[in-house]
């Protein structure tokens, strides 16, 4: 890399980290004069360091990878279910009108309102917990995938008219690839949403998972802990985006061009 | 059966009751190349998209390879102002993408290559859309439209958007093309230049009717200086038509 770059990657850092370092250093210096109450919000260094053994015992480490193989499946069934479903209704100008209602009438409703009726058919085994991550991220996937098909660009259904290609081969080569960062976008929005709602989806008495953790350590008042579980959330969101992005600018160097 | 395209009284009225294109005759004879001139407006892309298929004409009929036109056929091949080159798809792909469907996968390596020599891009091949300049963007859609082995090439001002210099060598580059690949071409164009260096006949539409005002010989041989007497008189006869 050029020096040049190297450094306006590194200033760039500097101004990204200023703010976070800032408010923290308030914080810190709020809680050491004695004007935070420990009980209601520990310092920074209290939560750093119940983080830390939280982490040297595992305990961290079980709760997140409970809750990332949650997320996952929600995720995988609901993004799955997204695409199809929105390739299937972008192609088709009568599916849209018929589902219209439908779909108009569902994706209000916040998927927290869906907790109480999965518990009622589901149970509270795993089975609820994944329906709610799944329908938090379907909607957005859903809905950029008809939005990427629709506005497949009628120049380049046109070459492929006049070259007479076959049905499978234009969805293949033209609308699909055509469509594809509008659905990388819904995918990024799908797994944000997914990943906020373990907590939601954990709420379902379960008894592991991160979303446990917070809601334990509040139960016995420690909200060191909960902190911390606030924070694992927040940072695994950010590591998860960084590489759905970066997969993304892999798999579509071609759009990094594209006006 | 005649592989000539046989146009028999064309109109097209748009559903917006603008009519674009009026009774037009016109003949193109196998292996003939034929520019169509005119100003703005006057309905050559109309002219053309019709016989590409890709919009129906209001009366008369087409007549492709002894067949009559309904739709898009492999006979026609399309080259757009516009390149359209799928950005998502390299070079070499985007000229793979022109290749018929029954082609086995050898038989369509080698249309690629072959079609890739033809436009000089053999070391583009792995490049996309965005990292190649205009000229070479239209060579490749040019490519892209040959790899079908198209009959008769339907050109919609397929040098419009290039500089001078470019515009020039892929004049020169496109009449090796035709010649050696024997087809028919149909070429729309504002460059009154363009339309002598290259037709054998040249269509003089006219404005706002959406009609031949004449059809014109190039009684030139070829190859074609620019600065020479019957170039320079076919030219002023030409522009004396628009001015
Ligand atoms: N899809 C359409 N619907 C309605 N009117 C149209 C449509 N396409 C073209 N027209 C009209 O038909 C006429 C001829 O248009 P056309 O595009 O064929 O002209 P052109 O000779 O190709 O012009 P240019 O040289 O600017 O490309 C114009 O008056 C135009 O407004
Ligand atoms: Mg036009």
């Amino acid at each position: 890399m050029e020096p040049r770059v190297k450094f306006k990657n590194f200033s760039r850092a500097l101004r990204a980290l200023l703010l976070p370092f800032l408010l923290i250093s308030l914080w810190q210096w709020l809680s050491y004069l004695g004007l935070l109450r420990p009980t209601l919000l520990p310092s920074p260094l209290t939560i750093t360091q119940t983080g830390w053994d939280l982490l040297k015992t595992g305990e961290l480490e079980k709760h997140l990878v409970i809750s990332l193989i949650r997320v996952f499946q929600g995720f995988l069934i609901g993004a799955g279910l997204g695409l199809i479903l929105g390739l299937a209704l972008g192609l088709s100008e009568k599916l849209r009108q018929a589902t219209q209602l439908l779909t108009e009438f569902l994706r209000p409703i916040p998927t927290i309102a869906w907790v109480p009726i999965l518990i009622l058919w589901m149970g509270i085994d795993e089975g609820s917990k994944i329906t709610v991550i799944a329908i938090g991220s379907f909607w957005p996937v859903f809905l950029n995938t008809i939005q990427g098909v629709r506005q497949t660009d009628p120049h380049y259904l046109e070459v492929a008219r006049v070259l007479e290609k076959p049905r499978w081969v234009l969805l293949t080569r033209v609308v699909l690839p055509s469509a594809l960062p509008s659905i990388f976008t819904g995918f990024r929005i799908g797994m944000g949403i997914a990943w906020a709602s373990v907590v939601g989806a954990e709420l379902i008495a379960a008894s592991s998972g991160i979303g446990f953790m917070i809601l334990y350590a509040r139960e016995v008042s420690q909200p060191d802990v909960v902190l911390v579980g606030v924070a694992a959330i927040g940072l695994t969101g950010l590591a998860i985006d960084t590489l759905l992005q970066k997969l993304e600018s892999a798999l579509l160097k071609w759009n990094s061009h594209v006006p | 059966m005649s592989r000539d395209l046989i146009l028999q009284g064309i109109s097209k009225t748009y559903a917006n009751g603008v009519t674009a294109v009026q009774g037009i005759d016109l003949t193109l004879r196998a292996g003939e190349f034929v520019c169509l001139v005119g100003e703005s407006g006057c309905g050559k892309s109309t002219l053309l998209r019709m016989i590409g298929g890709l919009e129906p004409a209001t009366q008369g009929s087409i007549t492709s390879d002894g067949q009559a036109v309904t739709g898009p056929g492999l006979d026609r091949g399309m080259v757009f102002q516009d390149h359209r080159l799928f950005p998502w798809l390299t070079v070499e792909e985007n000229i793979a993408f022109g290749c018929g469907e029954s082609l086995s996968p050898t038989d369509k390596q080698r249309s690629v290559e072959e079609h890739l020599e033809l436009i000089g891009l053999q070391s583009f091949r792995k490049a996309y859309p965005h990292q190649l300049s205009g000229g070479m963007k239209q060579r490749t859609s040019l490519a892209r439209a040959l790899a079908a082995k198209p009959q008769v090439l339907l050109m919609d001002e397929p040098f419009g958007a290039l500089d001078a210099l470019t515009r020039i060598h892929l004049q020169q580059e496109l009449l090796k093309l035709w010649q050696k690949e024997k087809i028919t071409v149909l070429l729309v164009t504002h460059d009154i230049d363009e339309a002598v260096f290259l037709a054998d006949r040249i269509a003089v539409m006219t404005p706002r009717l959406g009609t031949f005002r004449q059809v014109l010989d190039v009684p030139l041989a070829r190859p074609r200086n620019r600065n020479e007497e019957g170039f320079i008189g076919l030219r002023k006869t030409l522009y004396d038509q628009f001015f």
